[in-house]
């Protein structure tokens, strides 16, 4: 089938058309002043990389850390006893429970979003006081992404050798033993491909700090945001291909920890 | 031993059922309250949630809110073509890349999980950049066109993740006997390989819908002229403070119609796998 080589190369070309050319775009109007992508007056300008020294960013930067690794913390906290226990049930219908998994994603994301707001918002819940915190903010978070740790997981945990653990087990040792080390130590790969699936959404995203952190949880996706808002294409390009380079190393250093991954 | 155990491992049974279905109401509490709210004769009262009766009227508005129908109108549209291009588009990018190199494979790969790998928001953003530099070539680019390629652009690389896995695992002498018997090699392609993708293609194409049904941030950068879809109608009802119920009916019906569906083919599968036994 050597022979079809041919047909990569449209698909190429596409690809060098809409990520490779924004990208070069995008850092050529770092370097301008420009009326949005109006090059007619366009000047020379360093504006962007002294707007990067503004500890507006470094907060941004920081917060969407914070919420980021929290909302990876808590999902696996959460998701990685429901693979298991799901996992490791006698139930026959294990299919029934992926279905269940699944099911959430086919509701709208924004109308999701909406319905907590709607619930934070109820007489029962109002006094606490929930919208516009980082803890609601985490919390719709998890919600929305805990499926994307929970598959991985579950998925590693499906294949494992049982015969390992069983073993393990005629051997006399004990389980929660056998769990430390042989289960968890190999599951580990489902848990790094669901850390990544669910850091890099939840770093990034703005809809959910925008709707419930009612803008004042500010993420780094909300500053990119609010500053092409205002027309400034060169401050936003250049945060943009920041955000760009960042979550390249993100993932370039965890392929190198699990080993690259195979397509 | 095992006797003596029994009534502890019962009650360890029953905290997990319990930890699980309280993982499973955290993600299922926003359907409940969307399907709760379409019935809702008061849903959009200023007390959020509060039960006003019972009534169909939200189901109604679907099919009379004009701003509402046209947004769903406009989601169904970019997300029916984009499912059936990126689909053909993913599916032959597949075989091309199958048939590259491994030095031109690997530089392939690494572009194609750009988009996949990308924050929404920059993917949007360079998107929106290079619709508005096309602008001044192509006045009417913003709207449906620039939608239905941004939407193209980011669920063919779902597509081909779903498809190349399969078509490596493709026994190559399939294709190879195909020609011997004297197929030309687009029909053997046709006849051949591209049939034993099928689940594979079909998982594509329900990934890509799902995705581009949903999309919410890269819309929003690339959506224009009054054309728009489902999640940014529903951001900027929501946030200009006049959102129609309807939208809960909306989300409703499509769960139920999913659920249906779903139910459906398990439950057909359930048969044949007990005929088979």
């Amino acid at each position: 089938m050597k022979r079809f080589k041919g047909l990569a190369i449209p698909y190429f070309v596409w690809l060098v058309l809409l990520v490779v050319v924004p990208l070069l775009a995008m850092f050529a109007l770092t370097f301008m002043q420009t009326n949005g992508t109006n090059l007619a007056t366009a000047v020379f300008s360093l504006d962007a990389y002294k707007r990067m020294l503004d500890p507006s960013i470094y907060k941004a930067l920081w917060n969407s850390l914070y919420v980021a690794v929290l909302t990876v913390v808590i999902c696996i906290l959460l998701g990685y006893p429901v693979a298991y226990f799901i996992s490791f049930s006698k139930i026959k219908n294990k299919s029934l429970f992926l279905l269940l998994l699944i099911l959430p994603m086919w509701s709208n994301s924004m109308l999701r979003i909406v319905s907590w707001l709607r619930l934070f918002s109820t007489d029962a819940l109002a006094a606490l006081n929930l919208v516009g915190t980082d803890a609601a903010v985490i919390f719709v978070t998890v919600t929305t992404y805990l499926p994307f740790m929970i598959f991985p997981i579950y998925t590693v945990l499906e294949k494992m050798d049982r015969g390992l653990i069983e073993a393990s087990k005629d051997l006399g040792v004990p389980a929660w033993k056998t769990f430390l080390k042989i289960t968890f130590p190999l599951s580990l790969s489902g848990v790094s491909s669901g850390t990544l699936m669910v850091f890099l959404p939840a770093a990034t995203g703005f809809a959910i700090s925008q709707t419930i952190g009612q803008g004042k949880v500010r993420l780094i996706g909300n500053l990119i945001q609010t500053v092409f808002e205002k027309n400034n294409y060169n401050f936003g390009s250049l945060l943009s291909i920041f955000v760009t380079v960042m979550i390249l190393a993100v993932v370039g250093a965890s392929s190198l920890f699990t080993g690259r991954r195979k397509h | 031993m095992l006797v003596k155990n029994s009534w502890k491992n019962k009650l360890v049974g029953i905290l997990q059922a319990l930890f699980v279905v309280f993982v499973f109401s955290l993600m299922y509490m926003p359907i409940f309250i969307i399907i709760y709210q379409s019935f809702n004769k008061t849903a959009n009262s200023i007390s959020p949630l509060s039960w006003g009766g019972f009534t169909f009227d939200n189901y109604i508005e679907i099919f009379t809110n004009r701003q509402l129908y046209t947004t769903i109108l406009d989601s169904l549209l970019v997300s029916l073509w984009t499912t059936f291009v990126a689909t053909i588009i993913g599916l032959f990018a597949s075989i091309g890349i199958n048939a590259l190199s491994r030095k031109a494979r690997k530089a392939m790969d690494a572009l194609n999980d750009i988009p996949m790998l990308n924050s929404e928001i920059v993917t949007g953003i360079s998107l929106m950049i290079i619709f508005s530099l096309l602008k001044p070539l192509i006045p009417g680019i913003f709207g449906f066109t620039s939608m239905f390629v941004a939407h193209i652009f980011f669920t063919v690389p779902y597509v081909i993740l779903m498809i190349l896995p399969k078509l490596e695992q493709t026994d190559e002498t399939l294709f190879e006997a195909a020609r011997d018997l004297g197929c030309s090699p687009a029909s053997a392609l046709f006849k051949v390989v591209i049939p034993s993708l099928g689940t594979a293609i079909l998982m594509g194409a329900l990934i890509a819908f799902t995705l581009s049904i949903d999309d919410f941030v890269i819309s929003f950068y690339t959506q224009g002229n009054g054309f728009s879809n489902f999640s940014n109608y529903v951001y900027s009802s929501y946030t200009k403070k006049n959102f129609s119920a309807g939208s809960y009916a909306f989300n409703a019906l499509l769960t139920f119609v999913t659920l249906g569906i779903v139910l459906f083919i398990s439950l057909k599968t359930n048969k044949k796998g007990k005929e088979k036994k």
